[in-house]
């Protein structure tokens, strides 16, 4: 799936301040195909965001004028589902929980494998096209795993597994953002609606009986990642 | 706290001044009772009154009015009782033996008494001092810092002397440093610092006076000196200005002055000890953190930049091949650089005190996490996950813990053949949760069971890249949680992880979370 070209030429804005890393997401992107935009403030991303709206916005989080996250809040205000995909570094993990929170679409561990990058921007542009790759007549596949969207009827290696209302839901809200990462508050915010943001406990309990069902050991879950301090991932690579 | 025999002391103190009266009353009462019973009894038997008269004056009056009414008692025998009366004109030469021998023992009688009654008072001052000394001796011993120990000084010299007492250290220098005093209102300290700064600068010649048994007033201050330098300069104001005029209290407060000045000057020494050691320790440290960073980050650095300069200048005559290996081996470079500079990061973050954000989470989900960060390399290697089914949660910094697994994990990586197994085993033992790490490699080498923890340690084996961080990293962190981790060969080979982590409290109850709202 690496090597699949976009299938159509997307609009990318970069707000990043290092001219370095500019310089070779700019060679990089341009070879994948991608138009690109370039911006070294959060004034001025906002601005151009604003002006000629892109498909995609990759984000500098440590900007010089001000934190990252402000351009999220400004973009989401308008638009709610311009992907946006947060370049952060590891052990901050309050602040991609923020920019997560803010509507941030994933991040990416500065530094990263181009690879990485590409895939999680693939994921994010593909959310605006169809549900997801693995999803056809609303049946989502990876793996032995299959769902029946229409039908809730979810099998592992063809055998039937039974979900509570709430496992299911949870497994729900993780295929509409197959791959992509959510935080603990956004999932007790879909499966348990607002007012329940403190009881992350909710989030893992039913976390690790999905796990039970659906993985083959789930000591080493192979499709309900961890995210360590950040949420969770459904994975489908 | 007044002692006893300070008490003694003042009581006659204060009966002394009484005491001319007192010998007065008693020699005019006994000479009373002489003319009432002269007529009437033996003459020896009015001498026996006198000898009475002079024992209780000289119990309680001092030694020259003692002697004084003894002289008086004995005139008022001769003039009054002894014939012919109220003359002293001497009637037989036989009165003469009975007089003699009256003003004799009067004044043995006199003489013996004031002497036991000064030496149990002396023997009582003694063993007041001795307690006293003991007692500042015992509370010094127990100081670690030098303004305690200052502090200590001056309230003891206070309550013994009832004295307001002012302490300057002076330090290494030779320069006046803190102060301490016995009073609430130091009044005028500023005058206070002067004078100590005066005498500060006499020292010497203070010294040589006090060496030669001059008298010094106190209450102008007087260096404590030890091994030849002064440690600090005292004051002591005694409310009674009298007492520091005895010879034997000044000799005393001598003897106090050089406990107080060896108290401070093994303080100040033990002090300046500790941290020469731990200078000496911080100075090791950051001796490996340059050695870390000037071999880790630079060795890396090197392949990069010389793998980037070869693709740059010889790319021409370079195939295809040699090309691949030269941005592969940047690739991999890069990544171990950046592992380098991860751990020297975290070790750092830690060491400026760590900020877990605790919360209760599931382990399993903690060592999924770890070992899904491990997917290729791992994949040779089979690892077994057993966690203990009543395992409660436990209350952690996931991002923190995992790191833990994530080291150890890398650890067995680097030290064991690859396709040898790897083993997670987690059960509970009373508020505490065990989690052991197993390897099947060549284990640790002996007496590198606690080494590994160090910063900066290295195991032997060839090959083995890294800061040396990692496995210090995870101590940090389970201190930090509270907990212990060792290491030791397992039984059957192998190297053993073992950590023992508290699981902090009582886990939030899981059966009562409401179902999701279907839409």
């Amino acid at each position: 799936m690496n090597d699949n070209a976009p299938e159509f030429r997307s609009d990318l804005l970069l707000i990043e301040d290092d001219p370095e890393i500019r310089k070779f997401l700019r060679t990089t992107l341009s070879a994948e195909g991608y138009r690109l935009q370039e911006a070294t403030t959060v004034s001025e991303g906002i601005e151009r965001a604003t002006r000629r709206p892109p498909d995609a916005i990759i984000l500098d989080l440590g900007l010089p004028d001000a934190d990252g996250t402000e351009v999220i809040r400004r973009v989401r205000e308008w638009n709610r589902t311009l992907p946006i995909i947060v370049l952060s570094v590891r052990a901050r993990e309050r602040d991609k929980i923020v920019a997560l929170d803010a509507g941030a679409d994933d991040f990416v561990n500065k530094p990263f494998a181009v690879g990485e990058l590409l895939a999680r921007l693939r994921v994010a542009l593909r959310r605006n096209t169809a549900i997801s790759e693995n999803t056809q007549n609303s049946i989502f596949r990876t793996g032995d795993l299959e769902v029946d969207l229409a039908k809730r009827r979810v099998t592992r290696d063809g055998k039937e597994v039974h979900l509570t209302r709430t496992e299911y839901k949870l497994l729900q809200i993780l295929i509409l953002h197959a791959d992509m990462v959510l935080t603990h508050s956004q999932l007790l915010n879909e499966v348990w609606g607002p007012n329940n943001e403190d009881q992350s406990h909710y989030v893992r309990v039913y976390m690790g009986q999905l796990r039970l069902k659906l993985e083959v050991d789930p000591a080493r879950p192979r499709y309900l990642r961890t995210e360590p301090g950040v949420g969770y991932r459904l994975n489908t690579r | 706290m007044t002692s006893a025999g300070h008490a003694i002391a003042r009581q006659s103190e204060a009966k002394f001044k009484k005491d001319f009266p007192i010998a007065f009353v008693v020699v005019a009462i006994c000479t009373a009772c002489a003319v009432f019973l002269r007529s009437r009894v033996a003459i020896t038997n009015i001498a026996m009154i006198h000898l009475l008269g002079t024992t209780v004056v000289s119990v309680s009056c001092r030694r020259s009015v003692a002697i004084l009414s003894a002289l008086a008692g004995v005139a008022s025998f001769y003039y009054f009782s002894v014939p012919p009366w109220n003359s002293f004109v001497l009637e037989d030469n036989s009165y003469f033996v009975i007089l003699i021998t009256t003003l004799t023992v009067s004044l043995v009688i006199t003489t013996l008494t004031i002497k036991i009654r000064s030496q149990t008072a002396r023997a009582l001052e003694r063993e007041e001092r001795t307690r006293y000394l003991y007692q500042l001796i015992r509370s010094l011993s127990s100081e670690t810092d030098v303004m305690g120990a200052a502090r200590t000084a001056a309230t003891t010299l206070g309550e013994i002397f009832e004295a307001r007492v002012s302490i300057f250290l002076v330090d290494e220098q030779n320069s006046l440093a803190d102060r301490v005093d016995t009073a609430e209102d130091a009044n005028s300290p500023e005058i206070e610092s002067e004078k100590a700064q005066a005498i500060l600068d006499a020292r010497e010649r203070i010294t040589d006076m006090l060496r030669n048994g001059q008298r010094i007033d106190l209450r102008f201050g007087i260096p404590l000196i030890c091994a030849g330098s002064a440690v600090a300069i005292l004051f002591l104001t005694p409310t009674d200005r009298e007492r520091l005029n005895d010879p034997e209290q000044m000799h005393f407060l001598e003897a106090l002055c050089d406990q107080i000045a060896a108290a401070i000057a093994r303080v100040r020494h033990s002090a300046a000890v500790q941290e020469a050691e731990s200078e000496i320790q911080a100075e090791r440290t950051r001796n490996a953190l340059l050695n870390a960073v000037s071999h880790d980050i630079k060795t890396p650095l090197a392949s990069i930049y010389g793998a980037a300069t070869t693709l740059l200048e010889e790319e021409a005559r370079l195939n295809s091949e040699s090309r691949h290996e030269l941005v592969q081996s940047i690739s991999d470079e890069a990544e171990r650089l950046n592992k380098v500079v991860n751990n020297l990061l975290e070790m750092t973050t830690l060491d400026a005190g760590l900020q877990a954000r605790k919360e209760w989470r599931p382990l399993e989900e903690i060592v999924g996490a770890a070992l899904t960060r491990f997917e290729g390399p791992l994949q040779n290697r089979p690892v077994r996950t057993h966690i203990a089914d009543d395992l409660p949660w436990i209350c952690v910094d996931d991002v923190l813990l995992e790191q833990v697994f994530v080291n150890i994990l890398e650890n067995a990586m680097k030290y064991t053949p690859a396709g040898t197994g790897i083993e997670i085993d987690a059960s509970r033992k009373g508020p505490n949760v065990i989690i052991s790490i197993r390897d099947h490699g060549s284990g640790l080498l002996p007496g590198d069971e606690s080494r590994v923890f160090e910063k900066f340690f290295r195991g032997k084996t060839e090959g083995a890249r890294g800061v040396g961080l990692g496995l210090a990293i995870c101590r940090a962190i389970v201190h930090g949680h509270g907990g212990t981790i060792a290491a030791e060969n397992a039984s059957g080979g192998g190297a053993l992880f073992r950590m023992e982590l508290p699981i902090g409290g009582v886990p939030p109850h899981v059966g009562l979370i409401p179902e999701a709202t279907l839409t």
